[in-house]
């Protein structure tokens, strides 16, 4: 699921430097699960909001189930207009469609959306994807070299690379090693002999999902 | 005149029901109407405006494509998952509605008093068709008893409304055979057919005029046709929930979110007939097999509980729904209600109700 991060309180603070009335709109959804923007978080950061900007300021809390479902967002409708300024603890889909559906009404983010990804452990999570939309991990024996090599190679691994860790950190291991090491294994190496064209990452439009079964035109 | 309970009851207390099931039906008819609002044909299911026009060209060319891909659907729709329980539920409702203006006995009685009749079918045929209706409900009663899908949230309405439905088709049989005494047996018959068309407004027995609105009127991804109207709120959101202190709860901002969508949530919880259809597409309910999954029993035991309380609930009875509503719910909004009832609303509802509260699931612990 997407995987987000509390922004620092004092980029937060800067944020809403000139409102006096501030509403901070929590998610139900993957935020509340990543322990980042949920009805918890919300309470949180209104409280620390409250202390770090000294001043008397109207901080409030709602947290809607899913921020990216208009018919979730469109429920406030009447409460958004209270407010001079809107903080959004949903991913980036979410805050964009509050911003879209409130067009009249600053909206800013609370947290950094960071990844699409797995979890390790409570609080701890690693990125797996990057959505890029052609999806490669079949023939890279289930390991994506766009989100883990450090230069998103499509055919690894580079010279900068030291018995099986990247050149970028000690602690990155060479993920093109170990697709190899994986590849070997399963006896599937043939699956990178061949030269794989490099993606057209160039002119990249905002992209639409239509399933085929549901096509209307 | 001489007084006569089956000349009483042919006559006026006919009549008198008739028009009261008249003058509540354009009351259930109008309720519904001014509960929800027209959309404009390029608003999506979802409510959102569509970029994509989707006019009545499109709409054939989209039938066109289902059917093209006809067997990939079926093997995706609710159909292929229970066939003979739709099948079998879809003759039954029919039948009922046929027995109603096709017998020939009320045709005769129809013209006797009002002088115009609907066309009859032969009174074999109908004999057949009641004793299917006999035997299904029977089926329905022991599948009540029995099924532990169906036990589950089970309560005693749940037997009287088979009960109420099968009573006409028992009576009507046993008239028509002229088993015992005759005149009994079709008074009997004549009370339980008008009981069942006061019930059919009043209990959740409504859903077989409900049906109409949900699965068809409404717009929703899974309803018949494209339908054309939305449910209004009776009243928008407009103040925020104060901080309740320790265990208390706030009864009157409880009550003030029931409100919001009341019209459409009573509307809904009452005429849900409690099939549980829904269970199977639940996929936490497939995956799990337990009656505690089933989407409409989560609703009834969340929003059904609040209402019938009107609110007055303690912090115990939310904190005891967050297992209900956060665990056993996603809210993945893919229930298929036979009705078109919305659950994922109900349950959301009860969800952003106990929020207010400050009760909802954490995920850290």
């Amino acid at each position: 699921m997407v995987k987000a991060k509390k922004k620092p309180i004092s980029e937060l603070k800067r944020l809403i430097e000139p409102y006096n009335k501030v509403l901070n709109i929590g998610c139900g959804g993957c935020v509340s699960v990543c322990l980042a923007g949920g009805q918890k978080e919300v309470n949180v950061l209104n409280a620390e909001l409250a202390l770090e900007v000294g001043r008397s300021i109207k901080i409030e809390g709602y947290t809607v189930e899913r921020q990216c479902r208009p018919r979730f967002v469109d429920e406030i409708e009447e409460i958004v207009k209270q407010f001079d300024c809107l903080l959004s603890m949903a991913c980036g889909a979410g805050a964009q469609l509050l911003a879209e559906t409130y067009p009249n009404i600053p909206v800013f983010p609370a947290v950094n959306t960071i990844a699409i990804g797995i979890d390790r452990d409570i609080g701890i999570y690693e990125e797996k994807c990057r959505a890029c939309g052609d999806c490669i991990i079949g023939y890279t024996g289930g390991i994506c070299p766009i989100t883990r090599c450090a230069k998103g190679l499509f055919n690894g691994p580079c010279g900068g690379v030291h018995n099986g860790i990247c050149e970028v950190s000690h602690t990155v291991a060479c993920a093109w090693v170990q697709v190899y090491e994986r590849l070997s294994v399963q006896n599937r190496l043939d699956c990178i002999h061949r030269i794989r064209e490099p993606n057209g990452w160039q002119n990249q439009v905002q992209r639409l999902v239509v399933q085929d079964d549901y096509v209307h035109n | 005149m001489k007084w006569d309970l089956y000349e009483l009851i042919r006559g006026p207390v006919m009549t008198g029901t008739i028009i009261l099931f008249a003058v509540c039906l354009v009351y259930r008819v109008g309720q519904f109407f001014l509960a929800t609002f027209r959309l404009s044909s390029k608003t999506s299911v979802y409510g959102i405006r569509q970029t994509l026009r989707f006019g009545f060209r499109d709409h054939i060319r989209s039938v066109l494509q289902k059917l093209r891909k006809a067997r990939t659907h079926y093997r995706n729709s609710v159909f292929s998952m229970m066939p003979f329980t739709i099948l079998l539920t879809v003759v039954y409702h029919a039948i009922i509605v046929i027995a109603i203006f096709f017998t020939v006995g009320h045709n005769v009685l129809l013209d006797l008093s009002w002088g115009f009749s609907f066309p009859s079918i032969p009174e074999k045929t109908m004999d057949v068709l009641a004793i299917f209706v006999i035997v299904v409900s029977f089926y329905y009663l022991m599948r009540r008893a029995f099924s532990a899908k169906m036990r589950f949230p089970v309560i005693f309405r749940d037997y009287l409304a088979i009960l109420a439905t099968a009573a006409p088709f028992v009576t009507g049989f046993m008239a028509y055979h002229q088993w015992f005494n005759y005149r009994t047996v079709i008074i009997c018959h004549m009370i339980s057919g008008q009981l069942m068309l006061i019930a059919l407004l009043y209990t959740k027995l409504g859903h077989m005029i409900f049906y109409f609105f949900g699965r068809v009127s409404l717009r929703g991804e899974l309803n018949l046709l494209r339908g054309s109207r939305a449910w209004k709120t009776d009243r928008k959101l407009e103040k925020l929930p104060e901080p309740v202190q320790g265990n208390d709860v706030d009864v009157r901002y409880i009550r003030y979110m029931l409100d919001q969508k009341k019209t459409q949530m009573k509307m809904m919880l009452r005429y849900c007939a409690r099939c549980s259809n829904c269970a199977e597409s639940c996929f936490l309910y497939v995956n799990n097999r337990d009656a505690s999954y089933i989407p409409s029993h989560k609703a009834f035991a969340s929003l059904g509980k609040l209402y019938r309380a009107k609110g007055k609930v303690q912090r115990q009875d939310l904190e005891n729904m967050v297992d209900t509503i956060w665990n056993k719910c996603v809210l993945c909004e893919r229930c298929y209600c036979f009705i078109g009832l919305n659950i994922p609303e109900m349950i959301s509802l009860a969800r952003s109700i106990c929020r207010s509260q400050g009760v909802y699931k954490t995920y850290d612990n």
